[in-house]
């Protein structure tokens, strides 16, 4: 087994992508066409996010994300050479500011923010070694 | 579940009022059981005769419903329906949604509360130029309100209701879209004419149905994920709002037909 998809419902797909292109530089991949579902090139393990109706259809309950809300008990990283730069085009595309990075103990840079629909994301250097 | 013959639908793709179009030609005298479903249905029935439409065509709205009722279907009578998205029907009808649930209006009564409706009822050479004539009523109608940014939160609220299966409170709606929860009851009450409560249960109903009948998962399974406190509490919520048990579900059910 291997993780191959990370999918996030969301209220809108194609301003999520639009969000995630123009805060932390990434394309999409593939944007389907009901625009319900979509992929970012990120590498082997796919970011995507779908549609909240999506969850209906494939007979799921959720708790949809929502910026004014309490962010939900996970958080998507991306790694990057530069989270100070990172975290401060994020802020300018909308982003909602959470921690801006710091130097940790064990040598990370790491900070946070939180996306258009109120998931957190963190920024972060490589793990060092 | 079988779809009753002479019953035909299709839904719409534009994300505006109306949710799906819908005619039915009864071929045989038959008892319907219209389940609650948190919608509104604006309807034309009449006599018809080779699928075309003769006498008289009365006007019907089917309010929002917090229970079950059996309708009887007499053959050679036709409707037309439209199934208007959920939060859209008080702009569309301009009438106090509230004042509705629970009551179905026929002929004079449906146009003493809905005036406009009485210029749907002109007769029609065939079934397809009522269902258009909905569709353009709707057009029309939909203007009224729909820019109000009333509107627009009811309907986000309204979708997260949805999207969580009827699971979530008025005080998790409230926390998630920043508002306080009397702004949350308003809202949904006055969008949809139910209560954020009955709205829930009748949620949390349908997905309990739908993972019982189309995903096949085991009652104590179905329970549990819909969100019932235990296989009985589902069964006690089953008899209510659709007068049947999850174990003796019956074959004319169908959740989608309203009349």
């Amino acid at each position: 087994m291997k993780l191959g998809y990370t999918i996030i419902y969301v209220a809108d797909v194609p301003e999520t992508v639009a969000f995630y292109e123009k805060a932390f530089g990434l394309k999409p991949r593939l944007v389907h066409e009901s625009n319900l579902y979509a992929e970012l090139d990120t590498g082997s393990t796919t970011l995507a996010f779908a549609g909240e109706p999506m969850a209906a259809m494939n007979e799921l309950a959720i708790r949809p994300n929502r910026k004014a809300d309490v962010a939900a008990g996970f958080e998507i990283a991306f790694v990057t050479t530069d989270p100070e730069a990172a975290y401060g085009q994020a802020v300018d595309a909308g982003a909602s500011a959470v921690k801006p990075p710091t130097l940790t103990p064990w040598g990370q840079t790491v900070g946070y923010v939180r996306d258009l629909n109120g998931c957190l994301v963190e920024l972060c250097s490589p793990i060092a070694g | 579940m079988p779809v009753p013959a002479g019953y035909r639908e299709q839904s719409n793709p534009d994300r505006n009022s109306v949710e799906a179009v819908w005619t039915y030609l009864a071929r045989e005298d038959i008892v319907h059981r219209v389940l609650p479903d948190g919608r509104c249905d604006v309807i034309l029935r009449f006599e018809f005769d080779g699928g075309r439409p003769i006498g008289q065509i009365e006007p019907l709205i089917a309010g929002p419903a917090t229970s079950y009722h059996l309708v009887p279907i007499t053959r050679g009578v036709g409707y037309a329906g439209l199934r208007l998205r959920p939060g859209t029907a008080g702009a569309v009808l301009g009438v106090d949604l509230p004042s509705l649930a629970d009551r179905v209006f026929i002929g004079q009564d449906a146009i003493r509360i809905a005036p406009a409706l009485a210029s749907l009822c002109a007769p029609a050479q065939g079934v397809e130029i009522l269902t258009s004539r909905l569709v353009a009523f709707v057009a029309r109608r939909q203007k009224l309100d729909q820019g109000s940014d009333t509107f627009a939160r009811s309907l986000a609220l309204i979708d997260a209701l949805h999207t969580g299966g009827g699971r979530l409170s008025v005080s998790d709606l409230a926390k998630m879209h920043g508002i306080d929860e009397r702004t949350v009851r308003r809202y949904i009450k006055m969008s949809t004419g139910l209560a954020p409560k009955e709205l829930s249960m009748v949620l949390q109903f349908h997905r309990a149905l739908r993972l019982l009948r189309d995903v096949r998962l085991d009652p104590a399974s179905a329970a549990a994920e819909a969100g019932y406190a235990d296989q009985a509490h589902m069964t006690r919520v089953f008899r209510k709002l659709g007068g049947f048990t999850p174990a003796a579900m019956p074959e004319v059910t169908l959740a989608n037909l309203p009349l």
